[in-house]
């Protein structure tokens, strides 16, 4: 290998360092078959055309343009770290609970317990006569985080078991959980929002962030190429 | 010259000639406009992988001069989106020569 040709295979390794920061390893690995492969026959052109080897390496590599712009879009259309860690830890939470028919019943059984809990919470509240005179009671209490278990357990430990395969039924069944999980912040914060907000901030964040991620991944990954998880 | 936002419609353009790989892509649009609609090909990739991720062109590999390639054809909705692309760009271009008087 000549020293020229070397010097600009750095060249060309900077520039796809640059193009491929924060892509997953698999995009990664594609961008720089694509790009090597472009430039390779770009190289190939300009020599045939009458340039040297250093004006062609030169060339070839100005044509390519700016790696950061490059950059922006590969991040707005290929899978970035981030999403990958995400699509790598779903799938195994999803085939953890999912391995037995054992761990399914065990996740439908979840909110039911929490259902029945809440259930008989209310009723002794209401029997003792604990919404009358104490309304912050122990029972009330105990009824009112039942439900929100109860109902958060039921948006996402039932999953498997629903027939969400289709983005029509998987838009349905998101906006069913958003709508649930504003009713559980509601019952949390007990009308109290301000006192409140920084529960609201500390808890849900993460939910919002996971989502995000997972809005991304629609977008880039086809529809019939989603993971069930990519569904909820 | 700045085409923002034309060039996936320029790529499915390109390929609705036959299938081809992001090189030969680049140079049929470059060499097509006459060297007017010129472009920094590093960017041409990320275009061709939102129309495949987005289901109007498909991707494959193949072989040029015993040598690895990634190749990509129009799909019907591709054709579908190009014929809707061009109708919107003959008007568009219709009413800005109207305006600016050289109907």
């Amino acid at each position: 290998m000549t020293p020229s040709i070397s010097s600009n295979m750095t060249a060309l390794d900077t520039w796809l360092a640059c193009a491929t920061r924060q892509l997953s390893a698999d995009s990664v690995a594609q961008v720089r078959s694509e790009i090597t492969q472009h430039y390779e026959s770009a190289r190939e052109a300009a020599i045939v055309a009458g340039s040297s080897t250093d004006e062609a390496d030169r060339t070839a590599l100005a044509a390519l343009g700016d790696p950061k712009a490059a950059n922006r879009q590969y991040c707005r259309v290929l899978i970035t770290r981030t999403e990958a860690r995400q699509l790598r830890s779903s799938g195994r939470e999803a085939q953890f609970f999912c391995a037995t028919p054992f761990r399914k019943s065990l996740l439908v059984a979840i909110p039911v317990v929490a259902a029945i809990c809440a259930a008989a919470s209310y009723t002794f509240a209401t029997i003792t006569g604990a919404f009358a005179t104490h309304a912050t009671s122990t029972a009330v209490l105990v009824a009112r985080i039942s439900i929100v278990a109860a109902v958060l357990t039921a948006i996402f430990f039932a999953v498997p078991l629903l027939p969400i395969y289709t983005p029509a039924r998987a838009r349905i069944y998101r906006a069913a959980k958003w709508l649930a999980i504003a009713t559980v912040v509601m019952i949390i914060l007990d009308g109290d929002r301000l006192y409140s907000t920084w529960l609201f901030l500390s808890c849900f964040w993460v939910i919002a962030y996971t989502e995000a991620i997972r809005m991304s991944l629609r977008r880039k990954i086809p529809a019939s190429n989603w993971p069930k998880h990519l569904y909820l | 010259m700045n085409f923002k936002g034309t060039l996936p419609t320029l790529i499915l353009e390109s390929l609705a000639q036959g299938p081809s790989h992001g090189y030969a892509i680049a140079q049929s649009i470059k060499s097509r406009s006459r060297g007017v609609l010129d472009f920094k090909e590093g960017t041409l990739y990320p275009a061709l992988h939102k129309l495949e991720s987005a289901g109007h062109i498909q991707s494959y590999e193949g072989s040029e001069n015993n040598r690895p390639r990634r190749y990509y054809r129009i799909t019907k909705s591709g054709r579908t989106l190009l014929a809707k692309d061009r109708a919107e760009w003959r008007a568009i271009s219709q009413a800005v020569t109207v305006i600016l008087g050289e109907a």
